[in-house]
């Protein structure tokens, strides 16, 4: 098979070097949040115009992939996800780091995305020209299904408190309208302010729903005392095999969704992480924990993260549609370069193509090692006293913010995010609820209107002679009757809930 | 100062009520296909805080027993005047610049979190901002807000 034949020539020293370097700096960059990989990506442009194509998208690659899982650093730390793709893993993983298993959960998260990335790299070397066609098949109307398909998530993490998470979400949905519409050009809810124009940003949303807002929780209790409760981290970095056995069907889960969400273009990475979460939750047994930290529920938002890298470059290199942000911007280095994407690529380039994703594959198993000595490095941050850290963390959510954009509005309205981020974490508001509803609304609204364009007026059967959304729809039903029947976990949780009350109350001095 | 989850509940769902009512009346002066999703929303929000304040009247849900307590000393208070600092910050971000007011920002914040190790305080920030600096500045050459300081 042609793929094989070009697996000695990404040992070369070049290459190597170029995947080093991207992996450092994706894995440093995504852990700052509002920096993630597409600045990463877009960084390491420049300094790889006089490098062999090869070894310059090697590094974009490795950047991609690394800054994807860099996220997740800060996300299980410090409720602080680097990016949006790590919104849901910093659900369970900050939930275990308070009770004292950072390290726990970032083995875990380390193994399932370099697992994840690694089993996507190997379809995107193998299958991608037949995968490709997949993407083809996604249409307005399988656009909205899908975001609905996630919205349908909000029932699942609400945790008992269903009424108010599908409030938060349509509350999320509201906001995602707030800006120009794009098909009118109408200006919604601006009330005159020009930086509400481009509408709520996602960026600003995570990070003061998540990180601005954890921040002022951090401010309640005792200063003294850190997330944690512990005075030492372990070495014990490289996940046990028993912990692997344990999540085995959730790791499993996280990436079969990760793998096949990546090639939905643009809602794919999104929605990817909140399927998989829900999935979990709906397949908790007595015993689960989730919401107060539950490792199985990390270990399949984690592999669905990276699942997404290698499948979402899919469409990319055979078609030459982004899936998201990242791709395009890897796409722009492709025609840098001189490459152009598409079966081309394949059949003139194919020293070049086969090289890349070699090289993808190869940077996540190296990314493993070094991911895991930087992730125990970071989780200093966790004996930190929670008096300085909070301020810490707020005056990076407003140079993050400030840095990915540029634009003042975006600190402010992450800031307000934080603020509503609090209380509604205070008050079961679901801040995840806020946050689903901000990334799909644009996307089922999208969707939803161009669907009523092409049908004529006439949804259902033009939903009819398309059997992907058929499936989609069934699964959305599926996905809402598992979400509101009662949960196993969820009664024994509630004796965990007293449990788990009494050990925060200890933490406090 | 406390009062019943009940009560508390119905407060809740009549503000949803009412800011959604609110907003539904500002919808009513878009294009007809601009204000539907928006209008979808606001009915679906008035929708949930109805069932919120049925379910008051006809549920016992253990979940809605009890009183919620509202604490107003310092120590309850801390994050939200934490947050009328952050507020003022963000202004002078802008005015003054980003590593000034960061630098009074984060030495205010951790005196009012309860920290009063100043060596402690002033190791941290020693070390933070210059390393801030060179990351953020020279590194990724961030052209972060300058005032009449940096």
């Amino acid at each position: 098979m042609e793929a094989f034949s070009h697996l000695g020539d990404v040992v070369s020293l070049a290459n190597l070097a170029a995947m080093l370097l991207g992996i450092v700096v994706g894995l440093i960059i995504g852990a700052i949040p509002g920096l993630g990989p597409p600045m990463a990506i877009a960084l390491m442009i420049p300094i790889s115009f006089t490098w062999e194509p090869q070894t310059a998208l090697i590094m974009m690659v490795a950047t991609y992939a690394a800054g994807i899982y860099g996220g997740s650093f800060t996300a299980i730390l410090l409720r602080a996800p680097g990016t949006s793709a790590s919104a849901a893993s910093a659900i369970e993983g900050f939930e275990l780091t308070k009770r004292g298993k950072a390290i726990e959960a970032i083995r875990m998260s380390t193994f399932a995305s370099v697992m994840g990335g690694l089993i996507s790299g190997l379809v995107l070397l193998f299958l991608a020209p037949p995968l490709a066609k997949i993407s083809l098949w996604f249409g307005p109307v399988e656009f909205f299904l899908v975001a609905i398909l996630g919205l349908t998530a909000i029932a699942a993490v609400s945790f008992g408190a269903l009424l108010r998470g599908l409030a938060a979400g349509m509350f999320g949905l509201f906001v995602s309208t707030i800006g120009v519409d794009t098909m009118t050009a109408f200006p919604r809810f601006t009330y005159g302010a020009t930086g509400l124009l481009s509408g709520v940003g996602v960026l600003p949303a995570v990070i003061g729903l998540f990180a601005f807002a954890q921040a002022l929780t951090l401010c309640e209790g005792s200063p003294h005392t850190n997330i944690s409760g512990k005075s030492k981290l372990s070495w014990n970095i490289w996940p046990k095999f028993s912990e692997i056995m344990h999540c085995r069907w959730s790791l499993v889960r996280g990436w079969s969704t990760g793998l096949v969400m990546g090639m939905v273009p643009a809602a794919g990475a999104s929605v990817a992480q909140w399927i998989v979460y829900s999935w979990e939750i709906q397949r908790g047994k007595p015993g689960d924990q989730f919401g107060k930290g539950e490792i199985k529920g990390l270990a399949a938002t984690e592999g669905s993260n990276n699942g997404v890298t290698g499948t979402s470059l899919i469409p990319m290199f055979v078609l030459g549609i982004p899936g998201g942000i990242s791709a395009a911007v890897i796409l722009g280095a492709l025609m840098i370069h001189g490459l152009q994407p598409g079966d081309t690529l394949f059949t003139k380039n194919p020293e070049v193509i086969y090289t890349v994703m070699w090289g993808f594959v190869l940077a996540n198993i190296l990314m493993g090692g070094i991911a895991a000595v930087l992730a125990r490095t970071m989780a200093y941050s966790t004996l930190v006293p929670r008096g300085i850290l909070a301020p810490v963390i707020m005056i990076f959510c407003v140079i993050g913010t400030f840095t990915a954009s540029g634009n003042p509005w975006d600190v402010w309205i992450m800031v307000t995010f934080g603020f509503i981020g609090y209380f509604a974490e205070k008050y079961r508001f679901i801040p995840a609820g806020i946050l689903l509803g901000i990334i799909l609304g644009p996307i089922a609204e999208q969707g939803f209107r161009n669907t009523l364009v092409l049908s004529d007026g006439d949804l259902i059967s033009y939903t009819a002679t398309r059997p992907i959304a058929i499936v989609v729809i069934v699964m959305i039903i599926g996905a809402l009757y598992f979400a509101l029947k009662p949960k196993k976990w969820e009664t024994a949780a509630e004796t965990y809930d007293t449990q788990a009350d009494e050990y925060a109350e200890g933490n406090d001095d | 100062m406390s009062m019943s989850k009940i009560r508390a509940e119905r407060v809740t769902a009549i503000g949803m009520i009412v800011v959604a009512g609110f907003f539904i009346t500002q919808s009513q002066n878009l294009p007809s296909t601009s204000g539907a999703f928006p209008k979808f929303t606001e009915f679906m929000i008035i929708a949930l805080a109805g069932i919120m304040i049925l379910r008051t009247f006809i549920t016992r849900d253990e979940k809605l027993s009890g009183d919620v307590r509202f604490d107003f000393s310092y120590m309850g208070f801390k994050p939200t005047l934490v947050m009328i600092v952050a507020a003022f910050y963000i202004y002078a971000v802008f005015q003054v610049g980003f590593y000034a007011s960061s630098i009074v920002f984060y030495f205010l914040v951790t005196y009012m979190t309860g920290i009063r190790n100043y060596k402690v305080m002033a190791i941290v920030a020693s070390v933070l901002f210059p390393l801030m600096y060179v990351f953020f500045n020279i590194a990724l050459g961030a052209d972060l807000p300058k005032g009449i300081l940096i």
